[in-house]
Order: structure tokens, then C-alpha cells, then sequence
């Protein structure tokens, strides 16, 4: 099991975590994900280990951008 | 029929509620498009079916909003709509234009109906797209025809859609637009990018091979290749489709570690390195000192004088115990490579370490427990120790492949220490003059223009040119030449060369890695990384080498046990035996580390060889063609003769030259510099006067002097050149260009000007015939000239007369008669012909395009590292050879012996000897090639040349006598 930290830094409201939420969900393997409206913090566990591109190539779907934290 | 709605929406902060709520509706079946619009708070949507107001409304408060629909419109099935596709042809310097119009057509009426208003009626769509490509430009076409081939119309129109948009809310019935200079729109913006990988966990070729295969399945990975010694990756792939982090994975999904190389540290490389050579040597003393216990209980068999035989009952059990800890903590790296190997469905090395010592450790397990149950006790009986017990074969087996391991790592760090010698090179910091104030900064943070200052003794830090001060900069780094070269205010100075004497400033030209030193340094881990196509038959080799060894193994095991009847132990030992013995893994050293040190050593002398392939192409050459101009000659003209009609020669050349001073024709500043190279002082020239075509005439000292050609004499001046005629023509037949000085009633004397030959040239040549090379020359000078070059050079065959373009036709009309051909060139228009020949060599005083063109670049501008670079290629070709000879040699030998065909004549090999056996295969290529290193241009090696038959001798000796002592078990 593996964890991807990241920063999303243009969250507005609660559609946003929304919207990045459905976007980072259609990621393989991708589980557990959690996004926060007030930090921009978020999270996504995966059995198998995800590259943060894959997670801002999820996010660039929706017009959010990302920053790798760890 | 599909339906348009339109809605209002509460709720909506942004354009993420705007998509949340397209992204909910786009379950819908049949939705068209939707559109909504936060600070209105309205949307619209387009479904083919109308699913109910409900439904529409369900989806939107479960997103989170409340909405309610506004009105309702009914469309017309949208494939209605005409299209109309046009593709024209304009001249060729015109630009790529795309017209695409729609125009949308309504009639009906304006009704309400079930309480809401709307249109309903009929609508029709009309779209028109034009191309016009310029002429001649096969690409746009191209890229037109596949977009008008491969989109439906819709596509097609969507292409534009983010252009058209904005039109459409302007005029929503009808839409125009035109897209200007946009080919980018329709053509293909994949870009192929290049990554570089470091790699860690590779044991041999067979993981290289592996990853190579793990990494081409990536889709989008264009190619891919691995170096196993030098344990990089190159791959080129479309960043469209892949990514390096997908590589990255891919790699890690195989088993082994990767990650990005970055050039500019090559501290943390050597840092990994030397880690890991202490890693192998930790653990093969650790597996030594477990296993040299049970080395001295083997010597119990031999000899009966040894002490301490009362502890042979006990040797089973502390066999076992010191062999688990080598067997599964020393040895886990093989049972790790072994199941990565297994994941991809194929055998490594590793596999075959693997198998073996588990065969010989778990029959010997398997042996002590009989033995231990049967007679309840966990020591040998009697006084005697176990019998049959091989635990010592498979810690022995460990001990020495990691031996084996620990010395090949060391070797390869030692072949690349060329690239880090050139990247100690690079200094620092540079000190910058900003603003008026100098700074020191980092070398990554100067800037194209910025003027540095440079201080004696200091390391130049980019490449630039001198533009205050004069000094002398030893250049020796780059080009060998030890004697420091004079630079006065606009030479050009190169990064990493050191300042002598003097202090200057200069301009930035070129910085990061578009350095002279950063290209350099590129290139050549570019050739050591690369593969020579002799390579390909080594990989194909060790491919199929495993599977067969396997295959061969189980075979002897069933010959041995099933159809001979020897004991089981007899059958298992045959087995790990030829296992062990089979291990390819110094066939994948042979070439790159051959390689590595050759291109490394070639550095050191100037000589770039751009990878294995020129490497091999070079010692296959038959001819040298050399370019004449800037190659053959030093492309700078000279004053060869002064003939002084009346007065003395000096007097001849300081007039010239005060004349040619003024004058800004090419050769004119040869004949300053020859007075200037003769110490003959000259007097400035006035009312200087240059006739196009002719010469120059001024005046000195009150006199007037004409200086040029026949022309200016028999035109201008009117004076006869009868008289001269005769030496005129003596020296234009031998390629010169000769100029008249005459005053206003008399011709006073003769200057010739020729491109002279380079003084390393004849030698050169003379050297390339004697290693029977034959040498052309190719010029397009006319033919008296070229043959006057020809012959100071000794070079006998000679291609005059030839335009630029036809240089590469020539070289192919040589190869057609079956030969290999080398080019030898400089220029622009020799690109082609280096690129046609089997081998280009450039000159480094070149072009770039050249130096791209060529597989060797020659740094310094001696023709005599032609020969440096032949005679190194074919020294490293033929360690190569002698590489692979000594891989299997060992394997295809060692095989029979290992499977026991030859106990019979008192020949068989131990599983443990087998293994060190191996590792001296490995070592024996990796000196072999480190041999390499006492290369010498033009000295002959003496060490490096008999060292494979000392080597052939001593080995085939231990061979034999590690036989003899398993025989003696």
C-alpha cells in the first residue's frame, strides 16, 4: 500500500473537492482518497504505486493543478 | 429528436460547480452537450432523448444544486446538417490558412406550449471548410488529408470549437471565423523526448535485456537501450503517451531500481558506486569467513595430517549452520533476481545462482534430516561425519560469484573515470561583472552576454570570447596541445581551459550544456553507453543461453541418475555443476567494457568515437577519403614565395602588406601576417583605393603603389606583364595565387598566396598507406591545383573538380566497389559525404554540422589522430573479439566437463570450482579490456597484445587443475 501526498492549489468550494475527487477516483488502483477544501491537502492510497503525473494528469482534467508534497 | 434545454441553477461558485454539474449530467444516455455558466447561474443542455424534467433535475440536486428548466427547444437530428470540404493548393510562399464557416438556419415560429415559451420548427446547419496549403509542403498536406480522412465532420468542426465559441455568442445564428498560421491546430504536437535512467540491481546482460523489453512494452516508447556496464538507460519516447515516471515503473515493475540520471551530479554516481562496491565487499568477506571453516574441513579428505579431526562428527551441523546465513541472507540478491526474472517469464543469471546452490543446498538438508531422524542423532556416528553433505558447494558457489561481482563493479568504475574526469573539469563559479559590481556566482546562474572576468591561473567557466586583456590559455584539457595558445581581444576561449598569465574579460557565448566541454562530455557518454552492432550477437547469445543451460542441465541430471544409475549426489553435483559453469554473464562484458575504455581512452587523445558503431566501422576501413580545404590544408592561405623584381624581397613585403592593411580581401591578411610573422615593419598606406576585381592602390611615402592581379597591371596601371609571365605561371601551377606590386612606371615584385598544407598531413597519409589504406583526396579546386596539394601530401589519388554536392556521390560510387570507406572532412558541404561514408571522421576546428555528421571528431587539428582513431578502434574490435573468446570459451568448454562427459578420462568440475571457474571468465574480460588503457597513439601495446594468450594459458591451467582436484574427492 502506498500514499501520494499533494497540494491542490486552486480549490474554491466544495464542487471543486468534489470535481477532484470523481477526477482522481478514475485512477487504477487509486483508493482512499481525501481532499481538503481549506489546505488544498490531499491524499490518495493505492496498492500499487501511483506517479504523482498520473495524479496531476487527473486533476489537468478539471482544471486543477498540483503540487507534489512527498 | 433531441431536445435543447435551458436551466437556471442556484448554487454555482465557480467553474467547478460549472463542470461537477456537466460531469453529473453527462450519465445522461444521449446527452449532446451542456453547457453551464456560473455567474448567470443558467445552463443548457443538448440530449438526443428527452428524459423528463425530473431526471434532468434529480441529477443536479444530487451534485448539489437546485435548478428548475426555463424553456425547452426542439432541434433537428444534428446528421441533417450539409458539410461541404474543400482543399486548394496556393503558392509555395504563402501561408497554411483553415476557413471553416457555419452558419446555422432556424424557421419556424415562436410558441408556448405545456406553460414555457420557445421555438420549434426547423433548424438547419450548413458548414464549410477550406484549406490552403502552400505549395511544396508535404507535410500540411499530409496532416490535412489524415484529419480530413480520419474525423467525422463533428471532430472536424471540434477541432475549432475553441476558436468558434466566442463568434457564436456574438451571432448566435450564424457563426464565421477564420484560423490564420495555425498548422500547429491540425499537426502533430508529439514531441519525442529522451531520458536518461540510472539502474541499479542489474547482474548481467540478461537484466539488461530484460528491462530493454520491459521498457519497449511502455506504450509509447519509441526505443530503448540498456547498458549493462555502464548501468544506464536511454530511452526515447513520445512524452504524448508516456512519461518518465511511467519508465520509471515499468523498470521497478521488473525488479530492479531506476531513477532519472542527472547529468550534473556526478558526485552522488560516485557516491552510489562506491556504496555499492562496499556493499559486495562486505558481503563477500562476510560469506568467506563462513565459508573458509568448511574449507578446512574438505582439506580432512585429502590429507590425514591435518589437526582437529575430532571434530568430524560435527561438521554436518555447523556446515548447516554457517551456510543459512550465506545461502539466504548473502545469497537473497539471487533469489530476488531470480523472481523478478520469473515475473517476466524468463531466466537471468541469477536464476541459474539460484537454482543451483538451492539444488545443492536442499539435497544436502534433505540428506542431514534422513540422517538425523534414522539414527536420532544431529552428529555423525561413530567418530566419522555425514556423509553426503554439500553444504559447502553452495557457500563456496556464493563466496565466489560475489567475489566474482565485488571485482566486475570495481572495473566498471573504473572505465568511466574518462567522463569524470572531464566533468571535474567544469569549474564552479564564475565571477560576473554585473552593474558595474563583480560578483563570483554559480556556473548554473550565468547568462548568455554576461561578461566575466577572468584572473591568472583561473579556470575559464564558459565558452565566450576575449573582449578585454590578452593572455595565454592552456587548452591541453581539450585538445591535447600542451604549448598555451595566445588569445588576444575577440578570440574565443572554451570553458574548463586554464588561464595563464593575463587577465581578460569576456562575453558568455555559450553556457550550461551548450558548452564546447558539456557537448564533449555528451557525446562520449553517449558512445559508451551506446551498443556496437557486435553487441547484438552477444545479446542474442546470452538470450537463449539460460533457457538452453537449463534445458542442458535437466538433461545430464536424467543421463546421469535415470539411464547411467549414479547416485543421486553424483547426478545433483553434474546438475549445479553445469549450471554454474554456464553462466554467460562475461559475454555481457565483453563489448561495453571494451567500449567504455576505448572511447574513454580516445577522450584522453582528442579523438571522440561516438559510440560503438563508428568504433567498429573504423577498423574496417579500406579508404580514407580526405576533404582538401581546412582539412588536408590548414584552410588559412600563407605567403609561400616573394620574388623581388627591383629592390630587396623585404622592401617587396612591407609595401604589400601597408597596402593589404587597408584592405579587407581574405588574403590580404595572410600578407600581414607574414610581415608581421617576418618582423618587417611596414608603414601605413593613405588615400587608399580598392578596385573590385583588380587590387588596391595607395600611397606610401608619397609614392603610389598598385598591388593585384594581371588585370590591374594590364588595365589600370598599363604596364606589360610579358616579362613575368613565365613565373607567374610556374607558381599558379603549383595551386598558388599570385599577386603583382608595381609602382606607377614599373612592376617591382611577386607575392604568391596559397592554402598550405598542414604540417602533420604527408605524415599522416604516409602512415595510412603503411597500414595499407588507401588515401584519396576530394577537392573542388580545379586539378592542377588539387594535384600540386595532392603530391606535398603524397597522396597519389585524387577526386578534383567536384561540386559540393556531388562530394557524397563520389564516396558512394568507392563504397559500390565493395569497399569501406572513412571520409575525412570539416565543412558544411562535407556533412553529407561524412554522413554517406561508412565512417566519418570531422575535424573539431569544423562546423557543427560536421562534428554532427561525423561518427569520430578529431579535436585538435592533426591528421594524425586519423591514425590515432583507426588504430584504436581496431586495437578495442579486437579485444572485443578476444572478450567474447575468453565468454565462451570457459562456458562451451567448461560445459562437458561440468556435466561430467569426460569423468571417464579423470575430468570433472565441482559445482564451487565451477563458480570461481565463472568468476574468472568475468575477471579475465574485464583486464582484459582495462588493458586497453596503456594505449599509446602510434606506439604499439605490447601488454595489451600478448596479455590474451598469458591469459588463455594461465586460465586453461587453473581450469585443468580445478578439475584434477574435484577429481581427487
Amino acid at each position: 500500500m502506498s500514499e501520494i501526498k499533494f497540494r491542490i492549489t486552486n480549490l474554491t468550494c466544495e464542487a471543486c473537492v468534489k470535481l477532484s475527487i470523481m477526477a482522481l477516483k478514475k485512477i487504477p488502483h487509486a483508493s482512499n482518497i481525501e481532499v481538503d477544501l481549506t489546505s488544498g491537502l490531499g491524499k490518495v492510497q493505492s496498492s500499487q504505486v501511483i506517479g504523482f503525473c498520473e495524479i496531476e494528469k487527473a486533476l489537468e482534467s478539471v482544471d486543477k493543478k498540483a503540487i507534489v508534497l512527498n | 429528436m433531441s431536445v435543447k434545454i435551458f436551466l437556471k441553477i442556484e448554487g454555482m461558485h465557480c467553474q467547478s460547480c460549472e463542470k461537477l454539474i456537466g460531469e453529473s449530467l453527462s450519465e445522461l444516455p444521449g446527452i449532446r452537450e451542456s453547457k453551464m455558466d456560473y455567474p448567470s447561474g443558467t445552463g443548457e443542455i443538448e440530449i438526443d432523448n428527452d428524459p423528463g424534467d425530473n431526471v434532468i433535475l434529480g441529477i443536479i440536486s444530487e451534485a448539489g444544486y437546485r435548478a428548475e428548466i426555463i424553456k425547452k427547444e426542439i432541434l433537428e437530428p444534428f446528421s441533417d446538417q450539409a458539410a461541404t470540404l474543400n482543399k486548394k493548393t496556393v503558392p509555395a510562399d504563402s501561408p497554411f490558412k483553415i476557413k471553416v464557416e457555419s452558419v446555422t438556419e432556424a424557421e419556424g415560429s415562436f410558441g408556448s406550449g405545456e406553460g414555457r415559451s420557445g421555438f420549434k420548427g426547423k433548424v438547419k446547419h450548413r458548414k464549410t471548410g477550406e484549406f490552403e496549403v502552400p505549395e511544396g509542403r508535404d507535410d500540411i498536406n499530409k496532416a490535412v488529408d489524415n484529419l480530413l480522412h480520419s474525423s467525422n465532420l463533428n471532430q472536424l468542426f471540434g477541432v475549432f470549437s475553441g476558436e468558434s465559441r466566442a463568434e457564436t455568442k456574438a451571432n448566435a445564428m450564424s457563426a464565421k471565423m477564420e484560423v490564420i498560421d495555425k498548422p500547429k491546430s491540425v499537426g502533430h504536437q508529439n514531441k519525442d523526448e529522451r531520458a536518461d535512467f540510472n539502474i541499479e540491481g542489474m547482474h548481467c546482460t540478461s537484466c539488461a535485456g530484460l528491462i530493454e523489453k520491459t521498457l519497449k512494452k511502455v506504450p509509447g516508447v519509441k526505443s530503448a537501450s540498456v547498458n549493462f556496464a555502464a548501468e544506464k538507460a536511454k530511452v526515447v519516447y513520445d512524452n504524448s503517451s508516456a512519461t518518465s515516471d511511467h519508465l520509471i515503473k515499468a523498470i521497478k515493475k521488473a525488479g530492479y531500481k531506476a531513477e532519472l540520471a542527472s547529468k550534473n551530479d556526478p558526485e552522488a554516481d560516485r557516491g552510489r558506486r562506491e556504496k555499492e562496491i562496499k556493499n559486495y565487499f562486505t558481503k563477500f568477506l562476510w560469506s568467506l569467513v563462513l565459508s573458509l571453516p568448511m574449507l578446512y574441513f574438505m582439506l580432512f579428505d585429502f590429507f590425514s595430517f591435518i589437526p582437529g579431526r575430532q571434530i568430524m562428527p560435527y561438521i554436518g551441523i555447523i556446515s548447516l549452520l554457517l551456510t543459512i546465513p550465506v545461502q539466504f541472507i548473502i545469497g537473497a540478491g539471487f533469489y530476488k533476481g531470480m523472481w523478478s526474472s520469473l515475473r517476466m517469464k524468463s531466466f537471468n543469471m541469477d536464476s541459474l545462482i539460484a537454482i543451483g546452490t538451492s539444488t545443492a543446498f536442499f539435497y544436502s538438508l534433505a540428506m542431514y534430516l534422513i540422517y538425523a531422524t534414522y539414527n536420532q542423532s544431529l552428529i555423525g556416528l561413530g567418530g566419522e561425519k555425514i556423509q553426503q553433505l554439500y553444504f559447502e558447494t553452495a557457500a563456496f558457489l556464493i563466496t565466489f560469484v560475489t567475489l566474482g561481482k565485488w571485482l566486475e563493479i570495481k572495473a566498471k568504475g573504473r572505465t568511466s573515470d574518462a567522463i569524470k574526469k572531464l566533468i571535474g573539469l567544469k569549474s564552479k563559479t564564475a565571477r560576473v561583472v554585473k552593474d558595474g559590481v563583480t560578483k563570483d556566482i554559480d556556473i548554473d546562474e550565468v547568462q548568455l552576454d554576461d561578461i566575466i572576468v577572468v584572473r591568472p591561473g583561473e579556470k575559464i567557466p564558459v565558452d565566450g570570447i576575449i573582449i578585454k586583456g590578452q593572455s595565454a590559455v592552456d587548452e591541453s584539457m581539450l585538445t591535447g596541445e600542451s604549448i598555451p595558445v595566445e588569445k588576444n581581444v575577440g578570440d574565443s576561449v572554451i570553458g574548463a581551459t586554464i588561464n595563464k598569465h593575463g587577465s581578460f574579460e569576456f562575453k558568455a557565448v555559450k553556457i550550461g550544456s551548450d558548452t564546447v566541454l558539456s557537448q564533449i562530455i555528451r557525446l562520449i557518454e553517449e558512445a559508451q553507453g551506446s551498443k556496437a552492432p557486435i553487441q547484438a550477437f552477444a545479446d542474442k547469445i546470452s538470450s537463449w543461453f539460460v533457457p538452453a543451460v537449463l534445458i542442458l542441465a535437466v538433461i545430464t541430471f536424467i543421463a546421469w541418475f535415470f539411464i547411467f544409475g549414479a547416485s543421486l549426489s553424483f547426478a545433483l553435483m553434474a546438475f549445479t555443476a553445469v549450471i554454474v559453469i554456464a553462466c554467460p554473464c562475461a559475454l555481457g562484458l565483453a563489448t561495453p567494457t571494451a567500449i567504455m575504455v576505448g572511447t574513454g581512452k580516445g577522450a584522453e587523445y582528442g579523438v571522440l568515437i561516438k559510440g560503438g558503431e563508428p568504433l567498429e566501422a573504423a577498423c574496417k576501413v579500406k579508404v580514407v577519403v580526405f576533404d582538401k580545404t581546412g582539412t588536408l590544408t590548414k584552410g588559412k592561405p600563407e605567403v609561400t614565395d616573394v620574388v623581388a623584381l627591383s629592390g630587396d624581397e623585404e622592401n617587396i613585403i612591407a609595401i604589400s602588406a601597408g597596402l593589404e592593411k587597408l584592405s579587407e580581401h581574405p588574403l590580404a591578411e595572410a600578407i600581414v601576417r607574414y610581415a608581421e610573422e617576418e618582423s618587417i615593419g611596414f608603414e601605413e598606406a593613405i588615400n587608399f583605393k580598392a578596385i573590385p576585381g583588380h587590387g588596391v592602390e595607395a600611397e606610401i611615402n608619397n609614392m603610389k603603389y598598385y598591388f593585384g592581379n594581371r588585370k590591374l597591371i594590364n588595365d589600370v596601371v598599363r604596364l606589360d606583364t610579358a616579362k613575368i609571365e613565365r613565373r607567374m605561371s610556374k607558381l599558379e601551377s603549383d595551386g598558388k595565387t599570385v599577386m603583382i606590386l608595381s609602382s606607377q612606371t614599373e612592376i617591382l615584385g611577386l607575392l604568391a598566396v596559397a592554402d598550405t598544407i598542414k604540417e602533420s598531413s604527408a605524415e599522416a597519409v604516409k602512415e595510412l598507406n603503411k597500414r595499407g589504406l588507401e588515401v584519396y583526396m576530394i577537392t573542388g579546386d580545379n586539378r592542377r591545383t588539387a594535384e600540386a596539394i595532392a603530391k606535398q601530401a603524397g597522396i597519389s589519388k585524387v577526386l578534383a573538380e567536384v561540386l559540393p554536392e556531388d562530394k557524397a556521390n563520389e564516396i558512394k560510387k568507392l563504397q559500390q566497389s565493395g569497399l569501406k570507406v572513412a571520409m575525412v572532412g570539416d565543412g558544411i558541404n562535407d556533412a553529407p559525404a561524412l554522413a554517406q561514408a561508412d565512417l566519418g571522421i570531422a575535424m573539431g576546428s569544423g562546423t557543427d554540422v560536421a562534428m554532427e555528421a561525423g561518427g569520430i571528431v578529431i579535436i585538435k587539428n592533426d591528421l594524425r589522430d586519423v591514425l590515432t582513431a583507426i588504430d584504436l578502434s581496431r586495437e578495442t574490435m579486437a579485444k572485443i573479439k578476444q572478450n567474447m573468446f575468453f565468454a565462451l570459451f570457459y562456458n562451451v568448454i567448461g560445459i562437458p566437463i561440468a556435466a561430467r562427459l569426460f569423468a571417464f578420462a579423470g575430468l570433472v568440475l565441482k559445482p564451487e570450482l565451477a563458480g570461481l571457474a565463472m568468476a574468472f571468465s568475468s575477471i579475465s574480460v574485464v583486464t582484459n579490456s582495462l588493458l586497453l588503457r596503456g594505449f599509446k597513439p602510434r606506439k604499439k601495446n605490447w601488454l595489451s597484445t600478448l596479455a590474451p594468450f598469458v591469459m588463455a594459458a594461465i586460465f586453461t591451467a587453473v581450469f585443468l587443475l580445478f578439475a584434477k582436484l574435484s577429481k581427487m574427492e
